[in-house]
């Protein structure tokens, strides 16, 4: 018994602890307010543009209607387009990359993973007027297939980003492997059958941050969409140009609002419901170094 | 900095060593990069080495194969028709047939103009503009060489492979009687030689749209391409170093903005300074205020865990064009803080446009916004994987909490965060979202002595995106591009010679 009172909370720790509660609070509060001024601006019926005060006086869904009557379907429909597309092509192409490097041994396989290191370290954004020309030359510019070019952007550099899973595959034992191949399975057939369904925190993690990635790219999606007609932009582009410039943003601000609700909408859900996995994901590749 | 002996060492107290390892780190970079220069020789040998071992085996073929198999170094694949390997025979020869033709009707054309990059200029008929002679389109005739001599070496590469498959079937003969079947080359392409088959089309794509491209790009920057030569109506040329010396030293002469060149100097040191500085600030504040934040989500005590972090993890979930675009238009002048302020009575303050250091001090502070979430996810993950006998040893030795904080918790999590700083660190040079999304990389206060296109609050990185989408400065994009590459290469390269884990990855396993 005396044990159990020595671990009993003292005052002093009840004390920290509550100061550590109201930190916790405040710290919530000033990372989630910016979310619920956007919400807030969202549904606000006043005025479209900035106001001085922030709960509105009030309600309607006439931002998001207006937004709808607009091309935002369209812009919403190519992002979804492209984020599922290239967030499948780019899981597969990653894990494959790394499921090579990590297990087998092959000729040059140094080489290419230094060539690969070196290659990262050149800004991406450095060979786009070259795509750009490159798309053109095959008629990926302006039109509807400037949805394919933008994918085949962010299929390109993929590979070079296998380390988190690579860590995460020489943490599976390759005694697994072994066994395997004694039983005569082809190479092929241990990663599909035998590393994939243990890499479900990878897998989801890499899927997740393929999503994201074009969910929310700006950067290059402008240069190759961002000058060409209202229907092939991606949802940042058009809501960007929404309030660009000074004029706009008092017409056009509580559009982008909704927007932008609509638009975080299907990462946050992802997210939540995959938040288990990206903590374990992110752990299992990191604790590599 | 000077040696001390281990005796010395142990005579010093905590923070005077801890300050002399710190010291002593900084001191030996330069050392270390010395020594990493001086075996670049031997690096660059032994991969000579590695190339010509591989050439070697060409030469034994070609010595010691019979008819056939010099037969086929003409006629690709006829080495694997001789021996009955039918698909693969079909393969070398078509490619064979694929690159001649190639080379005719494509490559060799713009190879062949690659020393002046196109010398036809076009000429349009002035009253209708018409084109009478379509001229020389530097552009293409540099992209297409490029695309070309990656086809060569890849070609280089096969037709090696034909040789030295036509040799070995050549003497697998004389053994065995028999050559490896398409039907055995499936199995091999699903087994031994599976990571061939899974790194081929992301190798394509990787060739096509990554190497190809900075190739080209790294060309650039020694050519005058800027908007006054943009082709087809105009040609451009090599001019060598010229645009490296108008941004490092700001003298030029041949250079069509060679006026500005003075500019172009001032403008990148000034840059370079601000991205450092950033990328310091922004990586070290990440740190430190999320492993704070987590330690106390994490503290034992503390109940509702997952609720305190899913507030920060929203963050991370929402895109950040909405995230940074709001808190920008939060921080204007007519923002909700200063409505806030206001309404308290409070002076407001412009928050990105008053002035450039109260600006910057607001991006690292919304930088905390974003990142810090990201830090606490991570940490969470390493805290979680502390094993809990490590704590109870210690309780049971007699160790207060701070101890334990301080030879425990701090140790393992700097051990593993150690190696991802250096990543953080390099993202947040190239940091573009943050910058150009929250302030469009300008206070808008005017700096005259600035180039075109650059704001006092630019990163390299979004002088870059400037010169290339709105100022069509090619050259010096590029320019900026590989300085770019430099600096993060140098970081990269300390950190990554001091630290095992990356070499020997053999002994994780």
């Amino acid at each position: 018994m005396r044990y159990l009172k020595t671990t009993r909370r003292s005052p002093k720790n009840a004390i920290i602890d509550t100061f550590i509660y109201i930190l916790l609070v405040i710290i919530s509060i000033v990372w989630v307010f910016p979310f619920v001024y956007l919400i807030l601006c969202a549904f606000r019926g006043e005025s479209t543009g900035m106001v001085t005060y922030l709960i509105p006086k009030q309600l309607t869904l006439n931002n998001f209607i207006y937004l709808f009557k607009g091309d935002f379907l369209k812009w919403y429909l190519n992002t979804l387009i492209i984020a599922i597309v290239v967030s499948i092509i780019n899981t597969l192409i990653t894990l494959l990359t790394a499921y090579a490097l990590s297990r087998m041994r092959f000729k040059g396989r140094q080489a290419l993973m230094k060539f690969m290191l070196i290659l990262g370290m050149f800004p991406g954004f450095l060979g786009m007027i070259c795509i750009y020309y490159l798309l053109n030359a095959m008629k990926m510019i302006g039109s509807q297939m400037s949805i394919v070019g933008l994918m085949l952007i962010y299929i390109s550099g993929t590979m070079m980003g296998y380390y988190v899973s690579k860590g995460f595959f020489d943490t599976i034992s390759r005694s697994l492997d072994e066994a395997a191949m004694i039983d005569g399975a082809s190479r092929a057939k241990i990663f599909f059958s035998i590393i994939l369904p243990l890499s479900k925190p990878i897998i989801i993690q890499t899927l997740l941050g393929a999503f994201v990635g074009p969910w929310g790219d700006y950067m290059m999606a402008n240069y190759i969409v961002g000058r060409g007609g209202t229907d092939f932009k991606t949802a940042a582009i058009g809501l960007y140009q929404m309030v660009d410039t000074l004029p706009e943003i008092s017409e056009n601000f509580t559009t982008f609002c909704a927007g932008g609700v609509i638009v975080s909408l299907l990462p946050i859900i992802m997210f939540f419901f995959m938040q288990r996995f990206y903590v374990a994901g992110v752990t299992g590749g990191s604790v590599k170094g | 900095m000077r040696k001390i002996s281990t005796l010395e060492y142990l005579s010093m107290s905590k923070a005077r060593r801890a300050w002399y390892k710190f010291c002593s780190f900084f001191a030996s970079i330069p050392a270390a990069i010395g020594r990493w220069f001086r075996s670049l020789p031997d690096k660059f040998g032994r991969l000579g080495a590695k190339i010509g071992g591989w050439f070697g085996g060409l030469w034994d073929a070609i010595r010691y194969g019979n008819w056939k198999t010099r037969l086929s170094a003409l006629i690709w694949g006829f080495g694997c028709f001789a021996y009955r390997q039918i698909g693969r025979g079909i393969l070398f020869l078509a490619y064979e047939i694929i690159f001649v033709l190639f080379m005719t009707f494509f490559g060799a054309q713009y190879l062949g103009k690659l020393d002046t990059l196109g010398d036809v200029l076009q000429q349009r008929d002035p009253d209708t503009d018409l084109v009478l002679v379509m001229g020389d389109n530097s552009f293409s005739i540099l992209l297409y060489s490029m695309l070309t001599i990656a086809v060569i070496v890849f070609t280089a590469v096969v037709f090696v492979m034909s040789i030295k498959n036509a040799y070995s079937n050549q003497l697998g003969y004389s053994i065995a009687k028999r050559a490896a079947s398409a039907k055995d080359d499936i199995g091999q392409m699903l087994n031994h030689k599976f990571h061939l088959t899974i790194l081929a089309f992301p190798s394509l794509t990787l060739v096509v749209f990554t190497i190809v491209p900075l190739m080209f790009m790294i060309l650039v920057a020694f050519t005058n391409y800027n908007r006054n030569t943009l082709p087809p109506a105009n040609l451009f040329t090599w001019v060598g170093f010229d645009n490296f010396a108008a941004v490092l030293t700001g003298q030029a002469k041949g250079l069509s903005g060679a006026q500005n060149a003075g500019r172009w100097s001032y403008t990148f040191w000034k840059i370079l300074g601000w991205t450092l500085e950033w990328a310091v600030l922004a990586t070290v504040t990440n740190l430190f205020i999320g492993m704070i934040v987590a330690l106390l989500i994490n503290k034992k005590t503390i109940k509702l865990k997952k609720l305190w972090r899913t507030c920060l993890v929203t963050v991370v979930a929402v895109p950040q064009f909405i995230s940074l675009l709001l808190v920008s238009k939060m921080l204007n002048n007519a923002g909700i803080f200063n409505s806030i302020l206001y309404n308290l009575g409070l002076p407001t303050v412009d928050w990105l446009h008053k002035s450039a250091p109260l600006a910057k001090f607001m991006i690292v502070v919304v930088n905390l916004w974003v990142g810090v979430p990201h830090t606490v996810l991570t940490c969470t993950g390493i805290l979680m994987n502390i094993p809990d006998d490590l704590y109870e040893a210690a309780k049971i030795d007699g160790a207060n909490p701070y101890k334990m904080f301080a030879k425990i918790t701090l140790p393992y999590m700097m051990f593993v965060l150690g190696p991802s700083l250096i990543t953080t660190f390099v993202g947040n040079i190239n940091n573009f979202n943050i910058i150009f999304l929250l302030t469009g990389g300008s206070t808008g206060l005017a700096d005259s002595r600035l180039a075109v296109q650059a704001g006092d609050l630019d990163l390299l990185i979004t002088w870059l995106y400037k010169l290339t989408v709105n100022g069509q400065q090619y050259d010096i994009a590029s320019v900026l591009g590989i300085l770019i590459f430099i600096v993060v290469a140098f970081f990269s390269l300390i950190v990554y010679s001091r630290i095992g884990s990356v070499k020997n990855e053999e002994d994780f396993q």
